[in-house]
């Protein structure tokens, strides 16, 4: 993961990393570090996440879907979900969460057919960056009350 | 969190605690959450050897700068001799 100073949008939002203990320096052992609003919103366009969701809730242009979330496949049976999405009253709620899923389910379909799919793998987990641009802008990925729009 | 045995405040707990007089035998208890020294309880799990680690980092960093994992990491790499944490390779 990369300072907000130097991230990009293709920056991965998360980390793995080995830890090599002294008494058995053969096997490393795994972290794996998440940052719930550590998103490409709130990186790439170097502004608050608050300004982010005032601007999304204020100006209809750019209400595009806005996907929260990292996901960990295959660490439990479910998937784990760290949502620290900034939720006025008025939105319904859990929207971001459905389109979370929306998107999971599209990533999924395109990582079969991808060579180098921006997948980690280690120790038995799985951990899928969700949040590209082309996922949020992708006409797959929108909402019913979008496509009526 | 400075309290006494009581259950009330107490600002002369202050000085005892900044001479280290407070421990679990004391009149005086000091409780902290730990943040000031490792806000993410990462030092501890390596110091216990875990060997999976998950740590959902949620300080307050509105630059995203990552202190506390910096911080965390030199923690455990002076401390905890000869163990490192290093971005794996796979």
């Amino acid at each position: 993961m990369k300072t907000a100073r130097v991230a990009t949008k293709d920056s991965p939002t998360f980390a793995v990393a080995d830890i090599i203990y002294n008494e058995n320096r053969s096997r490393p052992g795994t972290l794996i570090y998440l940052k719930p609003t550590y998103f490409y919103e709130t990186v790439s366009g170097r502004r608050s996440l608050i300004w982010h969701r005032q601007r999304r809730f204020s100006a209809r242009e750019h209400d595009r879907p806005v996907v929260l979330g990292i996901a960990v496949r295959k660490l439990s049976p479910a998937w784990l979900l760290f949502d620290a999405q900034f939720m006025p009253a008025h939105t319904k709620p859990f929207a971001d969460m459905a389109e979370f899923f929306k998107v999971v389910k599209h990533r999924a379909a395109r990582l079969k057919a991808d060579p180098e799919p921006a997948v980690a793998q280690t120790a038995g987990v799985t951990l899928v960056s969700l949040l590209r641009p082309d996922d949020c802008c992708d006409k797959a990925v929108r909402t019913p009350s979008e496509s009526n729009r | 969190l400075e309290t006494k045995r009581s259950g009330r405040p107490l600002a002369a707990a202050t000085p005892c605690r900044s001479l280290r007089l407070t421990n679990d035998k004391s009149a005086n208890i000091y409780l902290s959450d730990g943040g000031h020294f490792d806000n993410l309880g990462l030092y501890e799990m390596i110091r216990r050897r875990c060997r999976f680690i998950l740590v959902v980092d949620a300080e307050a960093d509105k630059d995203f700068a990552f202190e506390d994992l910096g911080k965390a990491i030199r923690q455990v790499v002076i401390d905890l001799d000869a163990t490192s944490v290093s971005r794996t390779s796979k």
